[in-house]
């Protein structure tokens, strides 16, 4: 398929992706997250590597103590000191304690359809673009799909 | 010399061993186990695929089965939540209270019902508690731990060793109640003296917000009344027939099935049980099967009657220092290691001792407080102490191998005292046969089915 006359791949849709380094902890996480106005943020470590993908959900998976998280029940009763008090102990953690540290990646000359099976995936859905060296170079979103879904149906306001 | 038995000893040692071990996962080692036993059998010729069938005490996974289904459609209605918050409003907040409350909230429920599930569903409402409370959860958890594997003990249906071993010995339901029960009892007033002991320092925190707590509304905790409703119908029925099922000649296995087919019926009558079926332990069924076959393995090649033919004489001899021996060592190995493979390599063993015409109840007995109380001993003694320990992980006090030396060992000694003083003292009690014993021998009789319970695998 084709924009502007070329055919369409992963590199022409992906954007540039919002890193941070693997010596982050959650504090940090939750900054970046929140002053970049994102909900995920891919871990780099010191030689630009990708080595995991955090988002808001791994960032409340941390702060929910395990105990409950497989007893919505329990947690019915618990008080509002009681998330106060976890999100306190949290703040410290490093980042590589709560990151996906496997995530899906696609390669620039991946299919895009395989691109959009990982990104429907429940845990992950925001696929980095990588390398032959494993270096991050682009992050698609559901945007990117939903806009190229758009582009062949046609609909002439995809893409701006 | 007799190729066919090393073989099978080879098998059963090399499996057992890699179980023990731990670096496997002990269903796949023991199912590939079970496979080479038939395999080493067929080539031998001691064993085949029909006399492994035969070995599975399809009691044991039927019981296991219908008890599964009926706890896993009950797991989600918010029952145990319902019953954690009820026992510790009681108490209003008084820590030693609430180790009493919850911890006999937990006997009560192991009684009957799955001890795992019941420390699953038990201790996250629990710490909820605690941390409204600002007090250490730790004695309440430890009681939790120690009492469901305590109160499993008391029933025949309470733990997976007292079902294979009330199906090999032919136990009922009712001679648990007799014989097991009042020592559990015991044992659980012990168990509860040796906590307040221990963790007298603890049960002196002054707990706060206790309006808090009492403002709790257990009902909020129920979330489907109609299934709540018919899984509680089905558990009085199911306890009812457990009662009964020696009088009526039904094995507890069908009891537990029949409990099942209603519970399904009535709940999900339309839609696949799928979802339900999903949170049954398949692969704790798997592992059971397995060990059945690997041991019924020994006992075709002819192990387990070498073993029992040097066993015979001194347990003939002085049964009841026998029947304290076996207490001790199931007790002292079920605390170290999975006490379920060591249930089923005894259980043939003790039935040999009585196809040759040893009195073997009181060993019966012995087995199930050995291996029951055994489980205390260490936190990886019992599925139970391994959740609590990991659920403990993340609160302010996590549960150390100290902490549990200290106060989970020290019950499992006192409680393994009791038990043997039990045995010994009521002795001839304990090696009598049991009604339940009697009432299906009288019915093989006049059902004219020659049918020895002992040696089913023959």
């Amino acid at each position: 398929m084709v924009i502007d006359g070329k055919t369409t791949t992963i590199e022409d849709i992906m954007r540039q992706p919002t890193t941070i380094g693997n010596d982050a902890i959650l504090q940090d996480v939750l900054t970046k997250m929140i002053v970049k106005k994102t909900n995920s943020l891919l871990v780099l470590d010191k030689d630009q590597k990708l080595v995991g993908i955090v988002n808001a959900g791994s960032v409340i998976a941390r702060v929910v103590p395990d105990y409950l998280e497989d007893d919505t029940i329990a947690a019915r009763f618990a008080t509002e000191d009681m998330f106060k008090e976890e999100v306190n102990k949290s703040s410290n953690v490093p980042v590589s304690e709560f990151m996906n540290a496997q995530p899906n990646t696609v390669k620039v000359t991946s299919s895009i359809m395989e691109a959009a099976i990982f990104a429907l995936s429940k845990k992950q859905v925001r696929v980095p673009v990588v390398n032959d060296e494993n270096e991050v170079v682009g992050l698609l979103t559901r945007t990117e799909f939903k806009q190229m879904i758009g582009h062949y149906m046609g609909i002439k306001e995809s893409f701006k | 010399m007799d190729y066919a038995l090393w073989a099978s000893v080879a098998v059963f040692v090399a499996t057992f061993g890699l179980i023990i071990a731990e670096k496997l996962h002990r269903t796949v080692i023991a199912f590939f186990g079970a496979i080479m036993m038939i395999i080493v059998g067929l080539i031998f010729g001691f064993y085949s695929p029909e006399k492994a069938m035969h070995a599975i005490d399809f009691n044991t996974i039927g019981l296991l089965l219908g008890m599964m289904t009926i706890v896993a459609i009950m797991e989600t209605t918010g029952a145990f939540q319902y019953l954690g918050i009820l026992a510790a409003k009681k108490t209003k907040g008084n820590p030693w209270l609430l180790v009493i409350a919850l911890g006999t909230v937990t006997t009560l429920l192991s009684l009957v019902l799955d001890n795992v599930t019941t420390i699953i569903l038990i201790v996250p409402i629990t710490i909820v508690v605690t941390r409204m409370l600002k007090i250490n959860p730790t004695p309440i958890l430890m009681a939790e731990a120690l009492l469901s594997d305590t109160g499993g003990v008391a029933t025949l249906v309470g733990d997976p060793p007292n079902i294979m071993i009330g199906s090999a010995a032919g136990f009922s339901f009712n001679d648990f109640l007799t014989h097991s029960l009042p020592v559990v009892l015991v044992a659980w007033f012990a168990t509860l003296v040796v906590l307040k002991l221990i963790y007298r320092k603890e049960m002196k925190q002054e707990p706060q917000n206790i309006d808090k707590l009492m403002k709790m509304d257990e009902r909020d905790a129920i979330t489907d009344m109609r299934t709540l409703k018919i899984v509680v119908g089905v558990l009085i029925l199911v306890v009812g027939l457990f009662f009964v099922h020696n009088i009526l000649h039904i094995e507890p296995s069908l009891v537990a099935l029949i409990g099942a087919a209603i519970a399904l019926i009535l709940v999900s009558p339309k839609k696949d049980p799928q979802k339900i079926f999903e949170k049954l332990e398949l692969s704790v069924l798997v592992f059971f099967a397995a060990l059945f076959v690997i041991v019924g393995g020994l006992e075709y090649s002819g192990a387990l009657d070498v073993v029992a033919e040097m066993l015979v004489s001194g347990a003939e001899s002085n049964i009841v220092m026998t029947a304290v021996i076996v207490l001790w060592m199931s007790a002292i190995l079920s605390a170290l290691v999975d006490n379920i493979p060591f249930t089923v390599a005894m259980i043939p063993v003790i039935a040999a001792l009585q196809a040759k015409g040893v009195d073997v109840n009181i060993l019966w007995w012995a087995l199930v407080f050995g291996v029951g109380f055994g489980g205390n001993g260490s936190p990886i003694g019992s599925t139970a102490n391994v959740i609590v320990v990991s659920k403990s992980e993340q609160t302010d006090t996590p549960i150390t191998l100290k902490d549990w030396l200290r106060s989970g060992t020290a019950v499992m000694v006192v409680t393994c005292i009791i038990a043997t003083i039990a045995i010994v003292t009521f002795s001839d009690f304990f090696n009598k046969t049991t009604m339940g014993q009697t009432v299906s021998a009288q019915y093989e009789e006049s059902d004219d089915v020659t049918h020895d319970n002992q040696s089913e695998h023959e």
